[in-house]
């Protein structure tokens, strides 16, 4: 097996290596110490298997999988137990609590040898948007890629979102990305007091809001920053009626 | 505190029924032992009834006034003496005044009217006395009521205190990724793993150790926070950097226990955890005037962090300080351009 380790500790990756040193068949290709770096490292190697770390700098283990175009087999290596039941959802393989006791970490190995060697084993493609790790707290980036690479857009960056279908249009300073995202997960994951839904369609940055300019019956146009021009409905009038306190 | 009768509606309903029933009584009396005609009988009682009750109505102000628990009972005696011969002199003198203008050519009711002072007075002070009692009583369940409201909210809280203080005495995330880390260092590096044994044994006694209120001197807390930094030295290696500078008569200052451990774990959270650049958490502390000054700064990680940092993690602290030394403006939080700073303000006893 070709294994890719995500651990930003030294000692931690000290750990994993000691313990694999006596795997016959597993071959380490990379070992990252940070999300974004591991992104890159996979898509390139296609490992069959990552140990992932979910506490990480720049991206953490949940972003990271949303970039990938390559689905590896994961165990969850982590200090946290409450994002268990998340890791499971993206079809992890193990989920070990640190410490953990080589047998444990053999245990997971197995799990991972097996489902590698069933017939047909296709691992499902992540797309929800990354929970953030301090549960209630509002995003405040998004990873994004597209074929010039990955991106990590500060949320304060974003004029607005555009509905397109399956996916969403980032607005963001000076250029635009695509990202497989319902509109209903990204108003709730957003900071309200920054982000109001105008329009079945449209989510708005308020501090972009440049004028609101009334249009037809029951609706609205708001011009932005840098020129662009969103409608509103007769909800999103009052829900920004409502934030903007006019 | 709103005014019993007119602050509520069932006041109002209580205040009416009380007084239609007193003048109601009043007119039967003097209909009957004292052979007054019905219509005399009925506007003297109105009229006799209403000057009560406006007079009640005031007496409220007088009686929050002429509070027990703040002035000596001399000085109320002497208010409620003095405010009680005028009230019944004017009631007296005007309800006197207003029944000579109804009825000026009856003489019998008239005659009757001056021979009726003295009772009429003894049932004024009745009255006021009356009044003024019940207000008290009023005054006196009320704060009674409140004071109990009171002591329940501060039992939750001293309760809630000591929750969160459990939780803050170890951060269970902060043990299990060192324990990791000895349980890889007893392979790579034995002596290495005893050394972070011992360190986190330190730490976990000396936070046991502590009680949400017990105070301390500010050269064992950063005696304590210096081991807690090695200890996180130990994970994040070369990413951590760290430097503390305190002037000398400081460090016998005493301060709150375990108050400064979570400014560090905040910026470690905040800059090392989400940066594999090398960081910079500075603490430097300094006494003026009365205060002693804790300022805990990190460097910023060029990448968007997942989370607008909020100051979460800096409640705890927000909230045992002012619990501590009662004023909520002891923590402030501050973006400089390339590093987060927090500076908390300790009044030194």
């Amino acid at each position: 097996m070709r294994v890719v380790i995500v651990e930003d500790e030294q000692p931690a990756r000290d750990l994993l290596m000691k313990y694999l040193e006596s795997e016959k068949d597993i071959e380490i290709v990379d070992q990252c110490a940070d999300g974004f770096s591991a992104a890159v490292a996979i898509n390139k190697e296609k490992p069959d298997l990552v140990l992932l770390d979910i506490q990480l700098p720049r991206l953490n283990g949940f972003e990271m999988l949303e970039v990938l175009d390559h689905s590896p087999l994961i165990i969850f290596t982590t200090a946290y137990d409450e994002y268990a039941l998340k890791a499971f959802e993206q079809n992890a393989v193990d989920y070990l609590l640190k410490p953990f006791p080589k047998d444990r970490f053999q245990s997971a190995l197995g799990k991972a040898r097996e489902k590698l060697a069933s017939v047909g084993y296709v691992a499902a493609p992540v797309s929800s948007i990354a929970e953030d790790l301090s549960a209630s707290m509002p995003i405040a980036r998004i990873v994004v890629k597209d074929s010039k690479g990955i991106h990590i857009i500060a949320t304060d960056q974003i004029r607005y979102f555009e509905a397109q279908d399956d996916y969403v249009m980032i607005y963001s300073h000076g250029d635009r990305f695509m990202k497989k995202l319902t509109m209903k997960s990204l108003e709730e994951r957003l900071n309200p007091n920054q982000f109001v839904r105008v329009h079945r369609s449209y989510i708005v940055n308020v501090n972009e809001i440049l004028k609101i300019e009334p249009y037809e019956k029951e609706s609205f146009i708001l011009q932005l920053n840098g020129g662009d021009k969103v409608k509103g409905s007769a909800s999103g009038y009052r829900l920004l009626k409502e934030r903007l306190d006019f | 505190m709103i005014h019993p009768i007119l602050g509520n509606r069932f006041g109002k309903i209580v205040f009416a029924a009380w007084w239609i029933a007193v003048a109601a009584i009043h007119a039967a009396v003097l209909y009957l032992f004292y052979g007054v005609p019905l219509l005399n009988g009925t506007i003297d009682s109105f009229v006799w009834v209403v000057l009560y009750a406006l007079l009640s109505l005031g007496l409220w102000f007088w009686v929050r006034l002429s509070d027990i628990e703040t002035q000596k009972p001399f000085s109320v005696a002497l208010n409620h003496i003095g405010a009680a011969v005028v009230s019944i002199l004017l009631i007296l003198s005007s309800h006197r005044y207003m029944l000579i203008l109804i009825f000026p050519d009856d003489k019998e009711y008239i005659a009757f009217l001056d021979s009726s002072l003295p009772g009429r007075t003894i049932v004024g002070i009745f009255f006021y006395i009356l009044i003024s009692l019940v207000y008290y009583l009023t005054i006196y369940i009320s704060n009674f009521r409140e004071k109990l409201t009171r002591e329940a909210e501060l039992q939750a809280l001293v309760k809630d205190a000591e929750l969160s203080w459990l939780k803050l005495q170890v951060n269970p995330h902060f043990l299990f990724n060192s324990l990791n880390s000895v349980s890889s260092l007893t392979m790579t590096s034995p002596e290495k793993a005893q050394d972070m044994i011992t360190r986190l044994s330190e730490l976990l006694r000396y936070s046991l150790k502590q009680s949400p209120g017990s105070m301390v001197s500010l050269s064992d807390e950063l005696e304590n926070c210096t081991k807690y930094l090695e200890i996180e030295k130990v994970r994040f290696g070369n990413r951590l950097n760290y430097g503390i500078e305190c002037c000398d008569e400081c460090l016998a200052v005493q301060v709150p226990s375990m108050i400064l451990q979570p400014l560090f774990e905040n910026a470690i959270k905040h800059s090392v955890a989400q940066s594999t650049d090398e960081s910079t958490i500075r603490a430097t502390v300094s006494l003026r005037s009365g205060y002693l000054y804790v300022e805990v700064s990190n460097s910023l990680p060029s990448f968007p962090t997942s989370s607008a940092g909020t100051g979460v993690g800096l409640v705890n602290i927000r909230r045992r300080l002012k619990l501590i030394y009662g004023t909520s403006e002891l923590v402030d939080v501050r973006r400089d351009s390339d590093r987060f700073v927090v500076l908390i303000t300790i009044p030194v006893k």
